[in-house]
Parts: C-alpha cells; sequence; structure tokens
C-alpha cells in the first residue's frame, strides 16, 4: 500500500483459505488490514491454483464481501404472485421465525416422502456442495436432487465416460509432458473451472516449451485463441470428427497401441453376433482367443500368449470377432469424407491431424519418471462442456475416450490425465487413501468417484440396470445418468404422470444456484417452480430465482466468510493433477460475517437439529467420513461444526495437524508418486472401448420406458461408439440457418459474476462477455453491422436480443453467447441489463436430451434479424 | 465509439474537449485573440483596443485556463519547465507579455512608453499566439496535431481575429486606420486560404489516425459545423466582404458589413479550433482487422 | 543503479483481466480509471486474423514525453528509470495525458464515483482512500508499485524475484506471463529474455525507448 499512514493501521495480517469464485477453489491468501479485507493473491506456495497467481474473478471476491446488495437479514414473501418479474414484496424476519416456519415445513416433508423434497445445490459455490452436503441429504432421506445447469449443461456424458475410462470426473492433458494436444469444446487453461489457474499456469508453461495446440471450437476465443491450430466446428459434430480420426490412425495409418490396447482394454474380447461378450461357461468371465494356443482363455489367464485382435473364431458353435475387430470395421463409416459432410472440417485437415497426432504420441517409447519407467505418450485429446453438451453426449465423450485409447495415451506421461483415482494418502497416516481395483468383466472400478477427501463413492463401473420405482428424477430408468433434468422439464407433467408420480413436490430447499437463469427456457423453469408451494433459498444476492419463486430468502455467507474441512480437495477435478503434489487446504475465514448472514451448512445443521435428526446425521457422518475411530461421534457428543472440522484434519493427518494447525499454515503438501500420478501400468484394470453394457441397459431402458408410454430414441444404445445427428442439425426450415451456442467467459461463472463491479467494468471493455459474436462475413450477407442490436429466434420460438460483435474467429454458421449474462433482479443492481441470457433459447425435456445419460442439447438454431 | 474499442480503433482524445476540457478550447482561442488583437492595435497605437486585448487575454483566457486546471492555485508551478515543455513556455510568454504589455499600456497613457518596450512586448505577444499551435503539434500521438502547419495555421488565425477586432475597435472613434487594417486582413485571410486545405490535406499522408480526423471533420456527425462554420462563415463569407471591398471599394461598404465579418472570422474560428480538438485521434495500439469494419 | 523493467510473453498470457484488477485492488483505483488495461481484438489482414490480447500499462520510457511535456515537474523519472507523477505538484493541465502516445495516463476528475452507484462508499472504498490516497484534479497512472519495490529494497528483498517486491500486476498473472527486473544488468531474467526471445517494444516507432519488452504470440 502507497501513502499509508502507519500509525493508523493496527492490524496487517494475511490468512490462507480458498478461493470460491468457481468450482476450482484455487488456493489463495488474502491481506486483512484493520478488519478489512483488501487483497486477494494465489497461494505460492502450493500446487492447487497457479503457484501465487489468481484469475480476475478471485480478485473481485473482495467486492463480493463488501457488496450493499448483499442480504443481511431474512426475508420472507408477502406477496403471495409468484413468476418472473414478479416483485416479492420482502418483509424482514428474524432467523428464529424462519427456521421456525422451514423446520416445521421440512419435518413434514421428509417424514411425509422425501421424493418431494427437492434439494438445489450448484457447482459454482466451493465445491463442498457435493461433499458435506451428502450425509446431510442422506439423512434427509434421499431427496429429489438439482444442480442447475452446472449439472445439465456440462458434465451428463462427461463425467461417466471420465469415470469409466479415467476413474476421474474429468480429463486434462498431461501439460508437463504432452507435445500435441488437441481439444474438442474444452477451454482448459483458458477459462474457468477444472483447475482453472492451475491450468492456466501449466498450458502456458507448455506452449511457451513448445507444445502444439489444436482447437475445434466453434468459436476462437480464450483456449481457442491460444491454439497453434484453431479448427471451426459446426457444434455436435466433434465425435464424428473423433471417429474419422480414430478411423484413419486404426484403418490406414495402422499407427495404433496394439499393447496398451490388449491389456488395458476390452479390445481382445470375443463378442458374438447379439454384440454380447462370449463369456467361460464355469466362471461368466469374458474370453479372449489365444493365437498362439488357438484356443479361447478367459481375458486375464496368465498363460495367455498372443491375444488376437483380428479374425473371426467360433466357439461352440458361436461365431465372434474380437471387439477390437467391431470396432475397426465400425470405424470404417467414418470416413474423412463423412465426418467433413457434417462437421464442415475440411477432410484433408481431419487427415493431417489425426496423422500429426499419432505421430506426435510417439507410440512404443517410453520415459523415466522417478526411476520408473513408463509409456510415454505425449498426444493428448480432451473435450468438455463444448464437445460434450449435446444430445449425442455419451459417445461422443466416448469417442474421445477411444481416440486417447488406440494411441495408448490414457494416464501416461504426456497422455490423457483423470485427476487420479489412485492415492496411497497422506504419508504418516495413509488416508485419505483413494484405490481402484478389477471390477466385473475387468473394468476398472474406483472408491472415490467425485471426492477425494470426503465420501467413498462408487464410480459409473460396475454399472446399474434400469428398473422402474417410480422415481421423479428417474434416476432408476435412467441408470447412466447423473443429474436429473425432469426436476424442471417442459414435460415434467407429461413423465411424472406416466409413472405415477403424483402430487409433486411440495417444498425446495435451493441453495446457490440461480436455477431460473442458468439451465433452458426461464417460462419453461418457471411453469415448474410454480407448482412447488413453498421454495426456501440461501443466498448472497436477492437473485431472479429468489424474487420470482422464494417464500423465504436466507442470507448465506460468502466464502471469504466461511470454514471448512472438505474444500481442501476442491473436488474431483480440481486437486492437483499429473505429478504436481498433493495438496490440502482448509478453507477459513478472512471475516466474520456480519448483519445475520449465517453459513447454510449451519443453518442445515440446526435444522436437523430442530426436525429431530441431528443423532442421525452424526451417525451418518460416522458412516460416511474417514473418521479415525477416536474421533468418531459418540451418541451423546454434541459437536459443533467446527469440532467435526477439527476430527477430520486430525483423522486424515494425525493429531498434530489439527484445525489451529491448518488455521496457522492454511495447507499442506506431500509429493506425488509416480504410481499415483501415472496410475494405469501400475493395475491391473481394463477400460471399454467397446459398449458392451450398453445392449443390455438399452434393452432394459427399452422395456421400461415402452410400457410407460415414454418415447425415447434408443439407437444410441450400441455398443459400438457412434457419432448420430442431434436435433439441431436435423432442422428443415432454411431460415433457422445459424448454430447458437453459449461459451464460457474466464471472467464469469455461472450467472453470480456480473455483480462484482470490477468484473462489470472489465467486462464492458472486453469486446465478447456482453456481447453476441457473429461472423463479419455472415453478417455483411445479412446486412448486420457491428454494435447492432439484434434479435435472436430458436426454431421453438424463443427468443433474445443484444448486441452484435463481428469477428472472424468464428465458425460462419455460428452465433456465439458469453457466460449467463442478461439479468433482471432488482436485487442485483450493477449485474441488472447487461449482457444476454443465452439459456432463453434452450427447450429442456427429454426430446433434447442425450437418451443415455441425459446431457442437455446447448445449442440451438437460429434465425437473426436486426431490431431497433 | 464503445468502451471495448478503446485504442482498438482510433481513438479520439477527450481532456481537451470533454467535461471541463471545453473550457480549454476557449481559453486557448481568448489567449490568442487577446495577444494578437494587442499586437495588432499596438502597430496603430490604438490604446483602447490594446486595453480590450489584454483583457480577452488575461481574463478571459487566463480565466478559463485558471478554471480548466485540476488544481487551479497551483498554475504558478506550470512556468518550472520551460526547457521542455510547451506549457510552461506559454505561461511563461503569457505572463511576460501581460506584465509587460500591462507596464506598455499604463506608461502609453501619459505617453511615456517607449520603441524599445514595444518591441519586446510585441514579441512576447507574438509568441503567446504561436506556442499554442506548437504545444498541440507537439503531441506526436496526433498525427492529426503533429503537422508543422497546426502553428502557422493558428498564429494566421489568431492573427487575423485579432485585425478583425482592431477593425471594429478602431471604428469606434473614426476610421482612421481601418483602411490598412483590412489589407493586414486580406493577406491574412488569403494566408489562411492556402494553409488551411494544405493543412488538411497533409494530415490525411502518414498514418491512418490523420486521415480519420479529416474525414470526420469533413464528413463525420458534425459535418454541419466544419461547412456552415468553418467553410461558409469562416472562410466563404469572408472572401466575399474582401472582394466587396475590392470591387465597390472601401468606403462604399457598409459599417455594419465589417462587423459581421469579425463575427464570421470568429465563428470560423472558433469552430476550426474545435473541430481540431474534437477529432484529433490517436492510432490504435492494437489495430482491429479491416474485416470488421462496417465500412467494407 | 537499476534500471526497472517488465518483459510481457504473448504466448503465455491468456487475457484473463487477472492483472488489470490485481493493479486497481493494490491501488484502490475507483471506478472507470486503469492503470493497467487489456486490450482485445482481432487484428491483422486477411486469412492472417488471430485474436489478440494486450496487457498494456505505462511503459516508463526512457525518453518519456510526459516528462517533457509537464510544465511543473510533477511527473519525473527516477535514476532507477520509474516514472512517477507527484501528486501534489501536479496542477492537472492534462497535457501530459495528450502527450502520451500509448495513453496510460488518466486525469482524476470525479472523487464522488461510487462502485455501487447511489449506495455509498463500501468499507473497501474507504479503508483504499485512507490506504492509498488519490488526488482529485491530478494526473494518475501505473508506477511499477514502486512503494512494494522501494519497502521490498529496504529489507533487502529482490523485485521481480521476490514477490512482495514485485508489482502486484507481474505476481497476479495465473500463466506467468509477466516477468520484471533490473535491464542494466544483463544477466537478469528479463535481460536474459529479451535477448534469447527477441522481445520487442511496443509500438518502437514511438521513439521513447519503453522499459516494457513483449515476447511474440
Amino acid at each position: 500500500m502507497g501513502a499509508v499512514q502507519q500509525k493508523r493501521i493496527h492490524e496487517d495480517i494475511w490468512i490462507d483459505t480458498l478461493c470460491g469464485r468457481c468450482y476450482a477453489s484455487c488456493g489463495i491468501r488474502v491481506r486483512r488490514i484493520n478488519g478489512v479485507a483488501v487483497k486477494i493473491e494465489g497461494q505460492p506456495n502450493s500446487p492447487h491454483g497457479s503457484r501465487g497467481g489468481t484469475c480476475a474473478k478471485g480478485l473481485a471476491g473482495l467486492q463480493v464481501l463488501y457488496d450493499p446488495n448483499r442480504l443481511k437479514v431474512p426475508l420472507k414473501r408477502t406477496n403471495p404472485e409468484k413468476g418472473l418479474f414478479v416483485d416479492p414484496q420482502w418483509k424482514e424476519i428474524s432467523w428464529d421465525e424462519a427456521l421456525d416456519e422451514i423446520a416445521q415445513k421440512l419435518k413434514k416433508v421428509v417424514e411425509k416422502d422425501p421424493r418431494r423434497l427437492l434439494w438445489q445445490g450448484t457447482t459454482v459455490r466451493p465445491c463442498y456442495s457435493m461433499g458435506n452436503m451428502v450425509p446431510i441429504l442422506e439423512t434427509l432421506g434421499d431427496p429429489l436432487r438439482y444442480q442447475g445447469g452446472g449439472g445439465l449443461h456440462c458434465g451428463q456424458g462427461a463425467h461417466k465416460i471420465a469415470g469409466l475410462i479415467h476413474g476421474s470426473w474429468s480429463v486434462v492433458p498431461d501439460f508437463r509432458y504432452c507435445n500435441y494436444a488437441i481439444y474438442f469444446g474444452a477451454n482448459k487453461g483458458g477459462g474457468s473451472g477444472h483447475s482453472a489457474a492451475t491450468c492456466i499456469r501449466l498450458a502456458a508453461e507448455a506452449r511457451a516449451r513448445g507444445m502444439k495446440l489444436v482447437a475445434f471450437d466453434p468459436l476462437r476465443n480464450f483456449a481457442s485463441s491460444k491454439a497453434s491450430e484453431w479448427i471451426p466446428i459446426v457444434p455436435g459434430t466433434d465425435g464424428a470428427v473423433m471417429l474419422a480420426m480414430s478411423n484413419i490412425i486404426v484403418n490406414e495409418l495402422k499407427m495404433y497401441d496394439e499393447k496398451y490396447l490388449e491389456l488395458k482394454t476390452n479390445a481382445p474380447y470375443l463378442v458374438g453376433d447379439d454384440g454380447r461378450y462370449l463369456r467361460d461357461e464355469k466362471s461368466g468371465e469374458p474370453l479372449v482367443w489365444d493365437s498362439m494356443t488357438g484356443t479361447a482363455k478367459v481375458y486375464d489367464d496368465p498363460s495367455i500368449g498372443d491375444f488376437a485382435m483380428q479374425g473371426e473364431f467360433e466357439i461352440d458353435g458361436k461365431r465372434c470377432h474380437p471387439a477390437f475387430e467391431m470396432v475397426r470395421e465400425h470405424l470404417k463409416k467414418y470416413t474423412p469424407e463423412m465426418a467433413s459432410r457434417v462437421s464442415s472440417v475440411p477432410a484433408s485437415t481431419i487427415r493431417r491431424i489425426a496423422t500429426e497426432f499419432a505421430e506426435a504420441a510417439s507410440i512404443g517409447s517410453t520415459i523415466v519418471v522417478d526411476g520408473h519407467e513408463l509409456p510415454f505418450r505425449p498426444a493428448s485429446a480432451v473435450l468438455f462442456r463444448g464437445g460434450e453438451g449435446h444430445e449425442n453426449s455419451y459417445h461422443t465423450c466416448a469417442a474421445l475416450a477411444l481416440l486417447n485409447q488406440v494411441v495408448g495415451s490414457a494416464d501416461v506421461p504426456g497422455g490423457t490425465l483423470g485427476w487420479t483415482p489412485v492415492s496411497f494418502g497422506f504419508p504418516e497416516t495413509g488416508k485419505p487413501a483413494m484405490h481402484v481395483w478389477k471390477s466385473k468383466d475387468g473394468m476398472l472400478a474406483v472408491d472415490r468417484f467425485g471426492s477425494t477427501f470426503g465420501l467413498k463413492r462408487p464410480g459409473p463401473w460396475p454399472s446399474r440396470a434400469p428398473e422402474f420405482h417410480g422415481d421423479p428424477s428417474f434416476h432408476d430408468i435412467f441408470s447412466l445418468m447423473l443429474h436429473s433434468p425432469f426436476v424442471a422439464s417442459g414435460d415434467q407433467a407429461e413423465m411424472w404422470q406416466k409413472i405415477g408420480f403424483q402430487g409433486g413436490i411440495e417444498m425446495m430447499i435451493a441453495w446457490g444456484a440461480n436455477t431460473i437463469m442458468s439451465v433452458a427456457n426461464r417460462e419453461v423453469v418457471a411453469e415448474t417452480l410454480m407448482k412447488i408451494p413453498f421454495i426456501v433459498v440461501s443466498e448472497l444476492y436477492s437473485t431472479e430465482l429468489a424474487e420470482g419463486f422464494a417464500d423465504i430468502l436466507l442470507p448465506d455467507t460468502c466464502y471469504l466468510e466461511e470454514y471448512d474441512w472438505l474444500q481442501g480437495s476442491g473436488m474431483a477435478f480440481n486437486y492437483p493433477f499429473g505429478k504436481d503434489d498433493w495438496s490440502y487446504h482448509i478453507l477459513q475465514p478472512v471475516v466474520e460475517p456480519q448483519y445475520q448472514r449465517r453459513n447454510f451448512h449451519d443453518v442445515m445443521w440446526e435444522l436437523m437439529d430442530r426436525i429431530g435428526r441431528r443423532d442421525q446425521l452424526m451417525e451418518t457422518f460416522n458412516k460416511m467420513y474417514d473418521f479415525a475411530e477416536e474421533y468418531k461421534i459418540k451418541p451423546d457428543e454434541r459437536i459443533t461444526r467446527s469440532d467435526l472440522c477439527n476430527r477430520m484434519v486430525k483423522s486424515i493427518f494425525g493429531p498434530e495437524h489439527d484445525w489451529n494447525w491448518f488455521k496457522e499454515h492454511g495447507f499442506i503438501t506431500w509429493p506425488k508418486k509416480v504410481e499415483e500420478a501415472y496410475w494405469r501400468w501400475f493395475t491391473d484394470c481394463r477400460v471399454p472401448i467397446y459398449l458392451e453394457h450398453l445392449i443390455d441397459i438399452g434393452k432394459k431402458t427399452e422395456e421400461i420406458t415402452a410400457k410407460l408410454g415414454i418415447d425415447i430414441d434408443t439407437s444410441q444404445y450400441t455398443p459400438l461408439i457412434s457419432w448420430t445427428p442431434c436435433t439441431i442439425h436435423r432442422v428443415d426450415d432454411e431460415a433457422y440457418d445459424l448454430y447458437c451456442f453459449s461459451y464460457r467467459d474466464i471472467l464469469h461463472t455461472g450467472s453470480h459474476t456480473m455483480e462484482q463491479p470490477w468484473l462489470d467494468e472489465v467486462s464492458s471493455i472486453n469486446p465478447f462477455t456482453y456481447n453476441i459474436a457473429m461472423h463479419a462475413a455472415t453478417a455483411k450477407e445479412k446486412n448486420l453491422r457491428d454494435g447492432d442490436t439484434v434479435e435472436l429466434e430458436s426454431v421453438t420460438g424463443r427468443k433474445v436480443t443484444g448486441t452484435l460483435k463481428l469477428l472472424t474467429g468464428i465458425h460462419p454458421k455460428a452465433v456465439g453467447i458469453a457466460a449467463c449474462s442478461g439479468h433482471w433482479a432488482k436485487g442485483m443492481p450493477i449485474a441488472r441489463g447487461k449482457g444476454t441470457n443465452f439459456d432463453i433459447l434452450l427447450e429442456i425435456d427429454l426430446k433434447h436430451c442425450d437418451p443415455i445419460c441425459l446431457n442437455l442439447e446447448t445449442a440451438v438454431r437460429i434465425k437473426i434479424r436486426k431490431t431497433d | 465509439m464503445k468502451p471495448y474499442e478503446w485504442m482498438v480503433r482510433h481513438t479520439p482524445q477527450t481532456e481537451w474537449i470533454q467535461g471541463r476540457g471545453i473550457l480549454f478550447w476557449i481559453a486557448f482561442f481568448c489567449i490568442e485573440l487577446g495577444a494578437a488583437t494587442f499586437l495588432i492595435a499596438s502597430l496603430f497605437h490604438n490604446l483602447l483596443a490594446e486595453f480590450i486585448g489584454w483583457l480577452i487575454c488575461a481574463l478571459l483566457g487566463g480565466g478559463f485556463h485558471f478554471i480548466y486546471l485540476g488544481h487551479p492555485f497551483r498554475f504558478y508551478r506550470m512556468l518550472l519547465k520551460p526547457q521542455t515543455s510547451w506549457i510552461s513556455r506559454g505561461l511563461l510568454f503569457v505572463s511576460g507579455f501581460l506584465l509587460l504589455s500591462a507596464i506598455h499600456m499604463v506608461l502609453s497613457l501619459s505617453g511615456m512608453s517607449f520603441l524599445g518596450l514595444l518591441i519586446v512586448t510585441d514579441i512576447l505577444a507574438f509568441l503567446t499566439i504561436i506556442y499554442g499551435g506548437f504545444a498541440m503539434s507537439y503531441v506526436n500521438g496526433i498525427p492529426l496535431w503533429n503537422s508543422a502547419l497546426l502553428p502557422v495555421l493558428y498564429t494566421v488565425a489568431g492573427l487575423w481575429g485579432g485585425a478583425e477586432l482592431s477593425i471594429i475597435i478602431q471604428l469606434q472613434d473614426g476610421s482612421e486606420h481601418v483602411a490598412s487594417l483590412e489589407q493586414i486582413v486580406r493577406v491574412l485571410l488569403i494566408i489562411f486560404v492556402v494553409i488551411f486545405p494544405t493543412y488538411l490535406v497533409s494530415a490525411r499522408y502518414g498514418t491512418s489516425a490523420g486521415r480519420v480526423s479529416v474525414a470526420e471533420i469533413v464528413k463525420g456527425r458534425l459535418w454541419p459545423l466544419f461547412w456552415a462554420g468553418v467553410i461558409l462563415f469562416g472562410t466563404a463569407l469572408p472572401i466575399g466582404v474582401v472582394v466587396a471591398s475590392l470591387v465597390i471599394g472601401f468606403d462604399g461598404i457598409p459599417i455594419a458589413l465589417f462587423y459581421f465579418s469579425v463575427a464570421f472570422e470568429l465563428i470560423g474560428d472558433l469552430t476550426l479550433r474545435y473541430l481540431i480538438l474534437k477529432y484529433g485521434f490517436y492510432n490504435p495500439l492494437v489495430p482491429a482487422a479491416d474485416s470488421l469494419s462496417n465500412e467494407q | 543503479m537499476a534500471r526497472w523493467g517488465m518483459v510481457i510473453d504473448l504466448q503465455k498470457c491468456v487475457g484473463c483481466y487477472a492483472c488489470v484488477l490485481a493493479c486497481k485492488q493494490e491501488h484502490f483505483l475507483p471506478p472507470g480509471i486503469f492503470w493497467g488495461r487489456l486490450v482485445v481484438t482481432e487484428t491483422g489482414r486477411h486469412a492472417a486474423v488471430t485474436k489478440a490480447a494486450y496487457p498494456v500499462l505505462c511503459n516508463h520510457c526512457e525518453d518519456a514525453i510526459c516528462v517533457k511535456a509537464c510544465p511543473t515537474g510533477a511527473t519525473v523519472r527516477r535514476d532507477d528509470g520509474i516514472v512517477t507523477i507527484n501528486y501534489d505538484e501536479c496542477a492537472g493541465c492534462r497535457y501530459c495525458v495528450m502527450a502520451c502516445p500509448y495513453q496510460q495516463r488518466t486525469y482524476y476528475a470525479d472523487d464522488k464515483k461510487e462502485y455501487f452507484p447511489g449506495q455509498g462508499l463500501t468499507e473497501l472504498e474507504l479503508i483504499g482512500r485512507e490506504l492509498y490516497p488519490l488526488q482529485k484534479g491530478s494526473v494518475l497512472k501505473c508506477n511499477f508499485c514502486l512503494e512494494r519495490i522501494d519497502r521490498g529494497l529496504e529489507k533487502g528483498l529482490k523485485p521481480g524475484i521476490d514477490r512482495e517486491a514485485s508489482p502486484a500486476c507481474v505476481i497476479a498473472c495465473p500463466a506467468k506471463a509477466r516477468y520484471f527486473g533490473d535491464l542494466s544488468d544483463q544477466e537478469s531474467e528479463v535481460s536474459c529474455l529479451i535477448r534469447e526471445k527477441k522481445a520487442l517494444q511496443f509500438h518502437a516507432e514511438f521513439g521513447t525507448n519503453p522499459s516494457v519488452y513483449y515476447i511474440a504470440r
């Protein structure tokens, strides 16, 4: 600080904690002078983040703390009318009054039927929403869950497939060693989320080192603008390009990693004419063909001399082929020309990139890391939201996995990594250990999927068979679905009627996500919210969701006012990946909450007490958390939440590393072993390139949905990884000639960052954030000019308006809208009226979802015109 | 210009035209007009005109400059860097001029002023007239201003204004020197009519900011100001008056026309200076691609 | 005597605005005032159009036009190369604002602006005015965080190496795209980078010899 009046400073300290502006939760340190938080910096001594830097969102956290529009006291709606743009006419009430009413209603609904309680969390608050709330939800009887846009837009396919293939929530290039990275609609190192600042640091280093980055993206912005080569692509067609690339590598170049496929995938598994594995009669295990002995053997028979990857065989009169043979043949129809037709990427480009990728992978080469010789595959292909956010999500993600599998680049130095599912734990305690093992059919299973330090949680394998229990979230029927869209969909009434779920939802508790802005068309979502008689929202501001639909609005604390132990892991895709050391950080308050703000965790603990389930909650903690025996919560103990934190850190890190130790040191790091970072060749697990499980799941799903009268396209329930066109590719009306999509802006997370004046300021001086991006030549053809006010109309008649920004770095047929802007809430005056809300254009119903994992289609066909 | 187009498209200066910056425009003009009026008047020993010139320079020019400053009462500090700063030099010239011209005028009241003083005072007056143009042309970031012709243009315009004002004042107590003053005006006008378009044309060479500046001046949103204010009132009509005075002969001209011609000059000069200030563009630091321009 | 300079690696920069906001935070800058900016646009001709994101700030030119233009001497270039403004001496004539071809100087006209308009100044803004008072009516600009440098040197720290003694924008960059150090030391990180990566000054044609260098994309 500059002209500091030294004598007036009586306090000047730094506090180590975690950022809470996106789900990366990078390590930060915050300076507090005379009780006011004045500066945020990255934590330089931890691998959790950029080692000292922060992004703009992180810095603007101070303006979350000191925003006069932050809620101060509990509010109650006095206007009986609800709906979009309705004034709730808030009345201030006491916490006691609020909790009385909430507890009363909560008790009633969970005792009657917990499925009539809708719990909405969020991905953009500190991630412990998925961790620490799980025991609470379990104790409440497992209510209906909703994640908002963060659930439905961006991960249904990606998380499931990454879990299947890597035991992880998502994938990232091993920047440390990678020489050739391909992004399909991903922003690693250029956006928010997944180890945001860590990736920025590592990707920048990699690029400076000479790593070539090829980005398939309809828009050249952020990560794709840093690419050595940007390739515009039609949204939702990435799968076709990936399959064409695999086709070229496998069938034309014949440059695939045979050893990897033989030992680490189900490539050699014998598949019959019905598509299913041939199985050993006695053990039921899948069979392979040993070319050396000319016989079929169980896949993990140690005597196997040479796995057959081609050919046709007969076992007990049944014709069969190795799965790889089926895949190879199937790939042939994905010619570069076919992929080019649907994606608009020139066939020669597809061929060239595939060749460069396969060559860069250096199949057969090795590298010594920490004394261990490992396969070295410095080529990686990743995708995320842009690539997977479509009705063909599951298969697109599987196609990406296949592309990595064929060159053997999964979880090896330089290749495509998950956030490792293997950990030997903190050296002094061995906790939290994370394990992988060979499960059903030899496939990879993990015990902590989407949760490192918190809970044991099984991964997607083995997959569960579809059943029917009348579950209003449809998790019973759609066994490969992560989040349910039917909680707030356009066909909710129809779907619930078909499964016989009557009475609807009686109560909703919403924590954080701004449902009405971040999912799909707000009128559709509003209609479902209107049916819920009692809605409680805990928030920082009076948001659009709160103003339109909440009965009670509780003033939440923000991350700079909170403490927690589970934040440290930053969820399953934020802890240091690759060979970066392990780290664990605590979240601790920089300032005490002002006014009557309360941490929602504390609120939930009190509510559990009031509804008489506190003891049950403690028992659930005992069951689900990794307590050391002496720290388990005893029945007569009435512990506080801070006591829980203390017990957890001592359980994990030993008695010397108690909460006070962590308050002083902020975090702890320890080296990561090669067996942890590059676990794949240290374990004996396989992963599928042939999705055999989809056959039976598909049949069962078809059976159940047919009986219920639910119309579903089951064509994607095929074991051969395919590309299926989406609704947006099958629009006949030529008037709707453009593909509209939304993309993450590095300045924003979800819909809450536009309220911080610093971020709003820089958004205004950025040409893209609040504008609608369109190709200059396309615009000229339509007589549109830079700066025009335009209206976009979707095929289903949804409309949005905004300001046009022309550029050449966008697919000529695409129109892009950044972030989730376009606020209208009175409680967010800085954000109000800025930008355009893309989600208004989206439909949400079964028809617009991936039929396997239920990812929402996040692109839309539109027409555009100038308005005044 | 949208906020995100800052230094990506040609960016106009703002501090010397927007908000309180508008005072700079008037202040600048008044300093030059006042000094020029004094200078011209002093050639004909018209004490009244000298005094009016002095008032315009000191009260209007100085006054508006004073108000324009962020810290007006620190103005004296601006004398400290004449070795490198044109503003410093300017303040030095202005102060010197105002002081010496005051002394000269007081002495003149009792007929005791002398040629040496007058010469020095007139030199200072001349420096006062020219320093503003040099201060602006020193700004190499604004190609429209960064021209050797700008100080010449402003000096000519300033002198012309001074001459016109002197004519008006002179007319109050007889048309004794009006004819000579009118000659001066004719000469200055001819120079102006030559220099002015040369200046505009030359500004279009070099970098694109100059071209954009001239295009905005000539056919931008404020084009009526240019064509009516500068061309019609500032050039065409004064030429008309001069032609009339040549054709009809000096004595045949109605007195009113001289008043009009002062008005024309003032309007033209003020408008010209306004447009040059307003459309002083910087070249973008990172130029936006041409393909994005609405012009193509 | 050190000559402080900065190197910005455009290959690494991702255009995240962290440097812009870190500077605002460090100096409690009011709404609308930036000492560092990010200029974002598509640039180039025909097929070679690319997205550019250029972090720009005061270049602390060796032959600074603003220093020459300043009539009061409020703007001076220190021996270590940092160009500073003494707010108490500035008369607010804004000639320097005109003169800078990089347009990196701002006149502080209105000290009543609030970050939350109409809702008063927040605790953060109030303490900012105490800790780092700016002067309405004077011109402001980036000062290479000279307070951090000077205080750091007093403590024996090395600017550009020790975070506490380095400019806020340099340590905030998550891509580690900004470097700071002594240009007069041939073996300093910045000097080596300039040599090895052929870093260039921005718009060297202005002839002011900036102390900020850029490594091209």
